[in-house]
């Protein structure tokens, strides 16, 4: 009679068990530091970019965007000669013009995507061809989206700007399909707007279709937040010693405190690389800091710490060819920023 | 009494000055004045100062340093 009793409590113990590990918590403790020094400069003629900040990379082609691109936004480079190929995603505000870039993303069918948003709007580029083929106007209640990926081919997720939940799924025409997530707040103060949550907790995104795996990391604070996707389940929250973005509130907005954390993040088949700046605004007020990160930190797909690299270089973006074990990265306070560092597979 | 009082304000006073002369030698010249934009004029003002990749809050720009006031 007892023993149906006695099965159920553990299977409800195992149940429980089962559910506390799937949202992990854990602190940053890097067991190993490895020093990396540039073995490659990929030296640009006739371009000038004034804040090189994302690149990406494919066998044959890297595209660098600039974040403060005066004229163009975007630059397009033959792979590995350099060769410059072509400038795109004008500035201004005329039509086929942006007013801004966030990110710019690969897509599978060789589309150029590029977030502006100023102008809340996709802006899809085909190869070769400088103006935009698609405009996907953006769902007007994501009030402002700062960084996007591609989700499964033709959908994107997008940071939640209004505070109620972590990120957007959005449908092909830009509307809001699904909302997932909530910031990881520890404490809430509740008469702090929700959208200055949002603000504080800006995070950088990136997307592997193969693992499924949406990695976040806090561009204040050092908070890193790794989402399964398809399966729909939070797999672990990573806190680092400067915990949660730190921030004042006034005058409706979050006015950034603490530190700059996070400037990249990179989720690889194998694990997570995060690009952390760990400047305090203290030291950027008094122009006692450098623009940029030097340290990758590496985490498996579970969120378990797994080394840091420690550059020699200050670098804004970067991509991972983890196959050959190569960083590309962006150096903006150099002449000559496309840098690349070698790594152990 | 009166000579600790006036003690207290002149220690003040100069705290206050030594201050406000640190806060103008901040370094703000070495970054680019022409992304400065003031927030609103409300009871709280705050600016954007650089180039950056902070988002600058209810402007359009991306700043090294939004600073409140």
């Amino acid at each position: 009679m007892k023993s149906p009793v006695y099965l159920f409590i553990v299977l409800e113990l195992s149940f429980c068990l089962t559910a506390c590990r799937q949202r992990e918590t854990v602190f940053i403790d890097f067991p190993e530091s490895e020093p990396l020094s540039v073995f490659e400069v990929r030296r640009i003629e006739g371009v000038y970019m004034r804040y090189p900040f994302r690149i990406r990379k494919t066998d044959s082609c890297l595209y660098v965007m600039d974040l403060h691109g005066s004229e163009y936004f975007c630059h397009e480079f033959d792979y590995p000669s350099m060769n410059y190929r072509r400038s795109f995603a004008k500035r201004g505000r005329g039509p086929g013009e942006l007013s801004d870039a966030e990110n710019i993303r690969l897509s599978h069918q060789a589309e150029v995507w590029i977030l502006d948003a100023n102008n809340a709007q996709m802006n899809g580029f085909h190869a070769n061809v400088d103006s935009v083929f698609r405009k996907i106007a953006l769902d007007k209640r994501l009030i402002r989206s700062l960084d996007f990926v591609i989700y499964q081919d033709s959908l994107f997720i997008v940071p939640d700007y209004t505070g109620t939940h972590r990120f957007d799924i959005l449908s092909p025409d830009g509307t809001v399909k699904e909302s997932r997530g909530y910031i990881p707040l520890k404490k809430r103060n509740k008469d702090i707007p929700d959208p200055v949550y949002a603000q504080a907790w800006r995070g950088f995104l990136d997307y592997n279709p193969e693992t499924g795996l949406l990695a976040i990391a806090t561009q204040l604070g050092e908070v890193i937040e790794i989402y399964d996707v398809p399966g729909d389940s939070l797999v672990s929250v990573i806190y680092g010693k400067e915990g949660e973005p730190r921030f004042q509130y006034g005058g409706g907005y979050a006015i950034p405190d603490g530190i700059m954390g996070y400037g990249d993040i990179f989720a690889g088949k194998e694990n997570i690389y995060a690009l952390f700046w760990g400047h305090s605004f203290k030291n950027i007020r008094r122009n006692q800091s450098i623009e940029g990160g030097n340290r990758i930190q590496v985490f498996d797909l579970k969120g378990h710490p797994v080394k840091q690299y420690l550059l020699d270089r200050y670098i804004t973006g970067f991509c991972i060819d983890e196959e050959h074990g190569i960083i590309t990265g962006l150096d903006v306070n150099s002449d000559q920023p496309v840098v690349e560092l070698r790594i152990e597979n | 009494m009166k000579t600790k009082s006036g003690i207290i304000m002149c220690i003040l006073m100069l705290a206050s000055i030594i201050n406000m002369s640190f806060a103008s030698s901040q370094g703000y010249s070495s970054l680019d004045l022409e992304n400065i934009e003031m927030l609103s004029s409300g009871e709280n003002n705050g600016f954007c100062l650089g180039t950056g990749s902070v988002d600058c809050p209810k402007t359009s720009i991306k700043a090294i340093l939004v600073a409140y006031y």
